[in-house]
């Protein structure tokens, strides 16, 4: 193949030779609307809650459902498309198996928006056995079958992604061992190291290419009890699959939105980010904490196996340590001292590494089974997603959407976009720690209608969304303004 | 394959293992219980077929090529052979009527030299669609032996079916697991492909 293999820091938003440029743009901008809209039914929801509007509890679940399932997709399709437009630097990339990738997801979300405004569907994102069977009338099992048929064209969409990031790293590198880097790590070898982005990619396709595998499975398992109930699913496997799918999937949107820190941040400390043995070996560490860390969703089935759970709250300590100690350290070291240059990329991508790991704090505590056995059924548990997602992921998304569509090299955080970003972590930050606060006091979560006694904390949630809304409102502005432009 | 002095042997093999599944002893002892009928005689027909295509593609490339683009042709009659296979009410009537019987004696192994000629020819995306399409349809299969609540097949006992459903389980889990270490420690360094050019364009694909 044609080695395509180019310093990691070139000149800034140099977007030549990324197959389905096109694509990848199309995606963030349909993506950040989806994300604006999805953060409008969380607002919806929260005034529910708070007994600003009525909301029927009917249709506060499909709001939840459809609120969930949007963000898990935007995630993931955002996370992809930072992967793709960094991975083609290094490896040669086909782009009409983005292009299909786009189209099978867009397909896919189409099929899930029907199911759940058309007929109904309500059953949450995760889909577990046997709820999307058994609405007890809400729905039909049709609607069901819908949106399982909607999460198979996105899943086959990734995997159809997977697959090419896949052919095409182990084309380059020989095999996804050398992509990741291993034989630096078990030998030190030094011989065509592979850059960070590199051992991401290959590290994500492994890992998320088995869990799309799993997710399959269990969607083609549901969708024959949907109309064979006599073909009943072990509830327990069932869950363990869906939560191995659902988790290794939502971590992946994360670990390919992080390569956009490890491109973009460089060009402004000046400081490559070097592949290091410990680099390698976090790399390789998460790759299996990973896929053995889902357990901690478990806990309270008291029906599994003990090892399992000791595993999962074992597997939940450690996972911290790769991210913590090595991306975010790391990314201190890399700041300190660098002179760097703060705007609005600058800012959401630095902002976004400190969401991941903070916000990885309170599911580690939620993963000690004696803190699980009182918070999991709490709004503690949205606290930490909505913290790693909303400060995290997203972050890094639209830090990655802003250097795309810089103007000039000199912009520096000031008007607008200071106004934005202080707007966004304002109103992210305090709508994800009011989410901690409500579950340390026992605010159940997935309650349509709440108690008087919480309701004051959603009124200040309120606010703080409304908040986080209109900061991300002006980012998806500004990007949709200047990506026709930017080249 | 490029003709070895190995190869004589290795058709004998083939000849041999057919013949021998399909001796009466032979089919009485594997068509006796779902697991081996389901998990060894018709995965052995298959790989017998493989055998025989491996032997002929070099001769046969020239013929079907024309009609075999991208392995497509013989990817799509593998598939259908195996998805008629995969019926409970199939796997009966082969029990009861030889005319099923030997129609599973030659659309296997013609599956196999079909999937042999075609899966090389084929891109890299297709072969890992149909590599993780086999791995998850192993899994929602064996959950489906395993919590049908009737006998699927008439003429197997239901504990029979639990097992093959726990075997087909075994075999996506061996499957998978050796799809990802092959990928992580081997990749293309197993591939057997010659390349015209260096290019990433699957099109360079052109022989074994």
């Amino acid at each position: 193949m044609t080695d395509i293999a180019l310093d990691a820091h070139r000149a800034p938003r140099d977007t030549g030779g990324v197959p389905a440029l096109g694509g990848v743009k199309l995606t963030l901008a349909l993506s950040g609307a989806v994300i604006v809209l999805m953060m409008l039914f969380g607002l919806t929801m929260k005034l529910a809650q708070g007994g600003l509007v009525a909301v029927e509890p009917i249709y506060f679940y499909q709001v939840m459902t459809a609120h969930g399932i949007g963000m898990v997709g935007a995630a993931g399709l955002t996370g992809a498309a930072i992967m793709w437009f960094f991975l083609a630097r290094y490896v040669a990339l086909t782009g009409w198996v983005y292009n299909a990738m786009l189209g099978l997801s867009l397909a896919g979300v189409v099929c899930i928006l029907a199911s759940i405004f058309v007929w109904g569907f309500a059953g949450a994102w995760t889909f577990l056995y046997p709820l999307p069977a058994q609405s007890g009338g809400v729905w039909e099992p049709g609607a069901a079958a819908i949106y399982l048929l909607g999460l198979m064209l996105v899943g086959v969409g990734f995997l159809l992604f997977y697959l090419e990031t896949g052919r095409a790293l182990i084309q380059r590198y020989g095999s996804l061992g050398r992509a990741m880097g291993w034989p630096l790590l078990l030998t030190g070898e030094q011989d065509d190291v592979p850059p960070p982005t590199v051992v991401a990619s290959a590290v994500v396709t492994l890992f998320n290419g088995l869990g799309i595998v799993v997710g399959a499975a269990v969607i083609g398992i549901s969708l024959i009890n949907l109309y064979a109930p006599e073909f009943a699913i072990d509830a327990l496997l069932a869950k363990n699959m869906i939560y191995f799918f659902g988790h290794v999937f939502i971590n992946a949107s994360i670990y390919m939105a992080v390569i956009a820190v490890y491109e973009i941040i460089p060009q402004y400390t000046g400081r490559p980010w070097k592949t290091s043995r410990v680099f390698v070996g976090a790399w390789a560490a998460t790759l299996l904490f990973v896929l053995a860390v889902y357990p901690h969703h478990l806990l309270q089935d008291t029906v599994m196996p003990g090892w399992a759970m000791v595993v999962g709250q074992v597997v939940s300590y450690a996972s911290g340590i790769p991210l913590i100690a090595v991306t975010t350290f790391s990314l201190i070291a890399y700041l300190h001292r660098s002179g760097m240059r703060w705007d609005l990329a600058s800012a959401l991508l630095v902002t976004g590494v400190f969401g991941w790991s903070a916000g990885s704090i309170p599911a580690i505590l939620d993963s000690m089974i004696v803190v699980n056995k009182v918070m999991h059924n709490t709004l503690w548990v949205p606290g930490h997603f909505h913290f790693y997602l909303l400060i995290g992921e997203v972050a890094m998304v639209w830090g990655f959407m802003a250097w795309l569509t810089r103007e000039s090299t000199g912009e520096r955080l000031a008007g607008a976009s200071a106004t934005s970003y202080a707007i966004y972590f304002t109103g992210g930050l305090g709508f994800v720690l009011l989410f901690l606060i409500a579950g340390a006091s026992s605010v159940p979560r997935r309650w349509a209608v709440h108690e008087p006694a919480w309701i004051g904390i959603d009124h200040i949630s309120v606010v703080f969304a409304a908040l986080a809304i209109a900061g991300f409102a002006m980012f998806l502005v500004r990007f949709v303004r200047r990506a026709g432009t930017a080249p | 394959m490029t003709p070895t002095r190995s190869q004589p042997i290795f058709l004998a093999v083939c000849v041999a293992g057919l013949v021998s599944l399909a001796s009466p002893l032979g089919r009485q002892f594997l068509e006796a219980s779902l697991v081996t009928h389901m998990l060894v005689q018709m995965p052995l027909l298959v790989f017998i077929g493989m055998g025989f295509g491996r032997i002929s593609s070099a001769a046969a490339a020239p013929y079907v090529a024309t009609w075999n683009r991208g392995g497509s042709t013989g990817l799509l009659l593998t598939l259908g052979v195996a998805m008629f296979w995969m019926l409970p009410r199939a796997m009966d009537a082969a029990l009861v009527d030889m005319r099923f019987e030997a129609a599973k004696f030659v659309s296997l192994p013609v599956a196999g030299v079909a999937l042999a000629w075609s899966y090389g020819q084929a891109s890299p995306i297709v072969k890992g669609v149909l590599n993780a399409h086999v791995v998850s349809a192993l899994g929602v299969m064996g959950w489906a032996y395993m919590a049908a609540p009737v006998r699927l097949c008439n003429a197997y006992l239901a504990s029979d079916q639990e097992m093959a459903g726990a075997g087909l389980l075994a075999a996506g889990a061996v499957t998978a697991a050796y799809f990802a270490m092959r990928i992580v420690f081997f990749g293309a360094t197993r591939s057997r492909y010659i390349r015209t050019s260096s290019a990433s364009d699957d099109a360079s694909i052109v022989a074994y």
